[in-house]
């Protein structure tokens, strides 16, 4: 008895001290493995202020990766987002019967404006705001969104004019307001502490503050460099949540989602890779790798020369792997066409070594960025997945499918990444990058295969909650469409 | 006993026609230029990892499976009748599908990728019009173009079991031909084998970085640490107990370990620079090795004395130097010198004052590639690419005197190629036979599968091999003349063992 007690207690002890030894720095990492990028991040950041004498460096390293990857998942998701939601908020306004949604008109407004069609956002908004049953607060951030519109159409004095005459004690207006006036460059407004003032007026009513708010707060904090204002905030955020709900005839409510937050998301995760990428950068131990993904964070948010400068500086340091270096190398090309010197960037890309399978995936993606012809990488690529498979041959695939999905022949593109992806957790974003995941969910929604894609945003909802506005407009152009929700699984 | 040989002529038909039908065959000697030139680039761009230990993998011997009939369980007289009823099968089946591929492979024949085909027609141009003003005397005498003789080994067999999905290639044999190393990719990974003569494997050398380093690495740089430990290179010590070879050590950067004993575990890295290490070169009669290094920012030779470890750059020139070989007495060096347009053959006549004793053995405006030591240390064998045609893609095999008296350049260097239309074998340069006067290498014929020619240097007759393998490589031959080289099973690379006759 005795000796079964003692063996319990080592058990116990064992079981205990192995996972204190593990630490949060190597589960991060192992999370980031497995793409649960907002638990790994959770836990680095928390992590960051207790981390051992010299494990700093690392730690920022971490969670600039983690940052990074979670940034450019979310843009992804934008992407899908704004694409799904314009089919799904044209429909619903297309809608002539008494269920008619007066709110969808604002939704669909904002979607044009994300789409970078202030003209059709405009029309739409002006209807929106004359619609005499609609909110005043409401109206009002219609007005702040069709001020907008007119400063992208080069009427800033009309935006101006619209802008200056709406009394923002509203938290979500004021919110609504210093958004605006950062992307117009009227910073002189103060967006920052314009935003401290709508979440300090929020606080005060005692209730939970609105998605509508923080995605408004998150996008300035993160472009005036106070991430962890920002960080701090999404701590106890529902991402799920939804903006307005409005009630329709026959017991019905519709529930709208503002697509706006995952480009908040974005922008918040991007800006916090930089900066802790940054630091990393400056740590002896460190710095190599967090040059790469400094370069890669640099061109993800266009800083075209900062990323040229990094990569060239990762590339001529000896001790990195080659594999990351000839990414590097495939980046300082697509940096040099970004730059306006095509010709000589299209001779370096062709002048790449095509027979390296990385190489060849990494040339393949850029093609895809920059929307450039590549017939002869692809048929290369072509030829090479027929020869085998496994990890690097999952990439190719992946290359392939992002290729045919940019060029918008969707069955292709589907096509591919299905061959790329893990095929005993197809689904699963533990065995499979999340932005292809995203990125074949896009292409069956657009051959309309939406239970597919939506098994997809199923899994994908399990570890990033704010995909539930992309599930949302998607079951909603499903149903519409098939006059039936079918055995989708949105919940 | 007729039973047996019924089986194995069916068999070898088979095999024959199997191979016919299926061989996708690589642009072996474009692939092998490319690699030169990419070499010159990579040497000093490579990168590399520290690596502070290191593990290998001893194995289980590779034994024929129980059952199975193997090479050794022949008599001799009945291996003979096998090569012979192979050969007969080889003749005898010229089928439609066989004449189809073979049609296919000519229709691709390779460009290197790395050029464009401006580029290479450019450079086909500067290189005549170079030959022409430079060269404008030479005018080698026709070829003749009688049938090579036919000689049959006495025996051709595969070192180790046939398996499917590895390659298996540049076999190095041990001082005394009595165990041989050879190196083994299995997709992005390559490790070194060692074995006996009889084909069994005793030691596989697979360097990693350690468990920690992996794991922290591969955070980092997600699928580095598990898939590209790269192992090449060997060169085996004077008393074979020893080997050096070139890794990297599963990560980073390519530096040179040594296995300070054969048959165990444990070795020993030696070099630990930032810039890629690489052609190890023991020395025969010495624990000095030669190397070359990009540490100074291009590649050179250096003399690294095993016992201190005291590293001595011994060349230094504007241009790369490559591939150094020890003569057989381990006094002077062999090797090449130049850029991607342009390598010569370079003597250092003496290691104690390499500076003052450098030269160049060719001086003209053909690629002159990796020089070997003839087994008396009295001539130097070599690849070039000069021809009558100036196609940069067609090389021959020259020999001229080791002590530099042969002219450097012009006719007379014309004169001293002993065999053309070669495929150059980069990593194991032309193969001497151990009495000097005979160079085994293969032709580059892919209508007869890239056959294995024997050439006498002086006589320039030359011989046709019998093997009966196709796609032929990385041809060596031992201390007492048991050659070894690679060849192709479908799409698979392994290594088989040859013994003249006389």
């Amino acid at each position: 008895m005795k000796k079964a007690v003692l063996l319990c207690v080592m058990v116990v002890f064992f079981s205990g001290s192995l996972s204190f030894a593990e630490g949060p720095l190597k589960s991060g990492m192992k999370l980031y493995k497995r793409h649960l990028y907002e638990d790994a991040g959770r836990l680095l950041y928390s992590y960051l202020p207790s981390c051992r004498s010299g494990e700093e460096g690392t730690v920022y390293l971490s969670l600039g990766m983690v940052y990074l990857a979670n940034a450019r998942l979310y843009s992804t998701l934008r992407e899908t987002s704004v694409s799904v939601h314009l089919d799904y908020l044209a429909k619903l306004d297309a809608v002539s019967n008494g269920a008619k949604s007066r709110l969808a008109r604002l939704y669909l407004a904002q979607a044009y404006l994300e789409a970078g069609k202030p003209e059709k956002a405009a029309v739409v908004l002006q209807k929106f705001i004359s619609d005499k049953n609609i909110k005043p607060r409401d109206k009002a951030v219609g007005k702040v969104s069709l001020g907008v519109a007119y400063f992208l159409l080069g009427k800033s004095k009309k935006a101006v004019k619209i802008w200056s005459v709406l009394k923002a004690t509203d938290p979500e207006v004021l919110s609504e307001l210093a958004v605006a006036y950062y992307k117009t460059g009227l910073t002189k407004k103060n967006p920052s502490v314009m935003c401290d003032e709508a979440l300090k007026i929020a606080k005060k009513t005692g209730e939970p503050v609105s998605i509508q708010l923080i995605k408004n707060v998150l996008w300035v904090y993160a472009s005036t460099g106070q991430v962890e204002k920002g960080l701090d905030i999404i701590k106890n955020v529902d991402l799920k949540a939804f903006s307005h709900e409005e009630a329709m005839a026959k017991n019905t409510t519709i529930r709208f989602y503002n697509l706006s937050l995952l480009g908040s998301l974005s922008k918040l995760y991007g800006k916090a890779a930089i900066k802790y990428l940054e630091k990393a950068s400056a740590d002896n131990k460190a710095s190599g790798p967090a040059l790469y993904y400094l370069g890669m964070a640099n061109t993800f948010f266009g800083n075209i020369d900062e990323s040229t400068k990094v990569f060239e500086l990762f590339v001529s340091s000896a001790k990195m792997p080659a594999r990351y270096k000839n990414t590097a190398k495939v980046m300082l090309a697509e940096n040099r066409y970004l730059k306006g010197d095509k010709v000589q960037a299209k001779g370096l890309l062709g002048d790449m070594d095509t027979t390296n399978i990385y190489m060849l995936s990494d040339i393949l993606l850029t093609c895809s960025r920059l929307q450039l012809e590549c017939d002869k990488t692809v048929k290369k690529a072509l030829d090479l997945v027929k020869t085998g498979e496994g990890k690097a041959f999952a990439r190719v695939n992946y290359a392939l499918g992002k290729y045919y999905l940019q060029k918008k022949d969707y069955i292709k593109a589907a096509l591919f990444m299905e061959a790329g992806r893990d095929k005993s957790n197809k689904n699963k974003i533990e065995y499979n990058d999340p932005v292809m995941l995203v990125s074949l969910a896009r292409a069956y929604y657009q051959t309309k295969k939406f239970s597919e894609a939506l098994e997809i945003y199923f899994e994908i909802s399990k570890q990033f909650p704010a995909v539930r506005q992309i599930q949302i407009a998607m079951q909603g152009v499903y149903s519409m469409e098939q006059k039936s929700a079918g055995d989708a699984k949105i919940l | 006993m007729r039973f047996k040989i019924v089986i194995y002529i069916i068999l070898g038909a088979l095999l024959i026609v199997t191979n016919g039908i299926s061989a996708d065959v690589p642009p072996v000697e474009s692939v092998e230029r490319a690699e030169t030139e990419k070499d010159d680039q990579k040497i000093l761009s490579e990168d590399k990892a520290p690596a502070d230990s290191v593990t290998v993998i001893l194995s289980e011997p590779e034994t024929s499976k129980p059952g199975e009939i193997t090479e050794e369980a022949i008599p001799e007289e009945d291996k003979f009748q096998i090569v012979e009823e192979a050969e007969e099968s080889d003749r005898s089946e010229p089928t439609a599908e066989v004449s189809g591929v073979r049609a296919s492979e000519q229709d691709s024949e390779p460009e290197p990728e790395s050029k464009k085909s401006d580029e290479v027609v450019d450079e086909a141009k500067s290189r005549e019009e170079k030959a022409r003003t430079v060269e404008q005397d030479i005018r080698p005498k026709q070829e003749t173009t009688k049938e090579p003789k036919e000689l049959k080994p006495l025996y051709v067999r595969e070192l180790v079991d046939i398996k499917a999905g590895q390659n298996d290639s540049n076999p190095v044999w041990s001082p005394s031909g009595k165990k041989i190393a050879f190196e083994r990719s299995i997709g992005d990974k390559r490790e070194i084998i060692l074995s006996g003569l009889n084909g069994v494997v005793f030691q596989k050398i697979y360097c990693k970085l350690t468990d920690k380093q992996n794991e922290e690495m591969d955070f980092f740089f997600p699928g580095i640490a598990e898939d590209i430990s790269y192992n090449s290179g060997i060169s085996w010590s004077p008393t074979e107990g020893s080997l050096v070879f070139m890794s990297n050590g599963g990560s980073g950067n390519y530096d040179l370990y040594l296995l300070p004993q054969v048959g165990n575990e444990s070795t020993i890295r030696l070099t630990e620079d930032d810039e890629k290490d690489s052609h190890p070169q023991w020395s025969p009669v010495a624990d000095n090795l030669i190397f070359v290094s990009g540490r100074t920012g291009k590649a050179d030779i250096y003399l690294m004395k095993l016992e201190t470890r005291e590293t001595i750059q011994i060349t230094n020139g504007e241009k790369t130097y490559l591939y150094p070989q020890w003569s057989p007495d381990g006094k002077k060096i062999a090797m090449i010198y130049g850029s991607n347009e342009n390598h010569d053959i370079y003597l250092i006549e003496d290691i104690t004052k390499p500076a003052e004793t450098v030269k160049a053995l060719t001086t003209w405006s053909y690629d002159d590639l990796r020089p070997a030591w003839s087994p008396d240390g009295k001539k130097i064998a070599f690849y070039s690419n000069y021809n009558l045609e100036q196609d940069p893609k067609v090389w021959a095999l020259f020999v001229i005197a080791a002590d530099g008296s042969d002219p450097t350049r012009g006719e007379e260097l014309c004169a001293k190629a002993v065999a053309t239309n070669v495929i150059p074998d980069i990593e194991s340069g032309p193969a001497w036979m151990p009495d000097s006067k005979r160079i085994i290498y293969v032709k580059n014929d892919r209508q007869a599968y890239n056959p294995i020619y024997v050439v006498n240097v002086e006589e320039k007759d030359e011989a046709i091999l019998k093997t009966t393998t196709k796609m032929n490589h990385d041809v060596i031959c031992s201390s007492d003349g048991t050659i070894a080289f690679r060849a192709q099973i479908e799409q698979w690379d392994h290594i088989y063992i040859a013994i003249l006759p006389n």
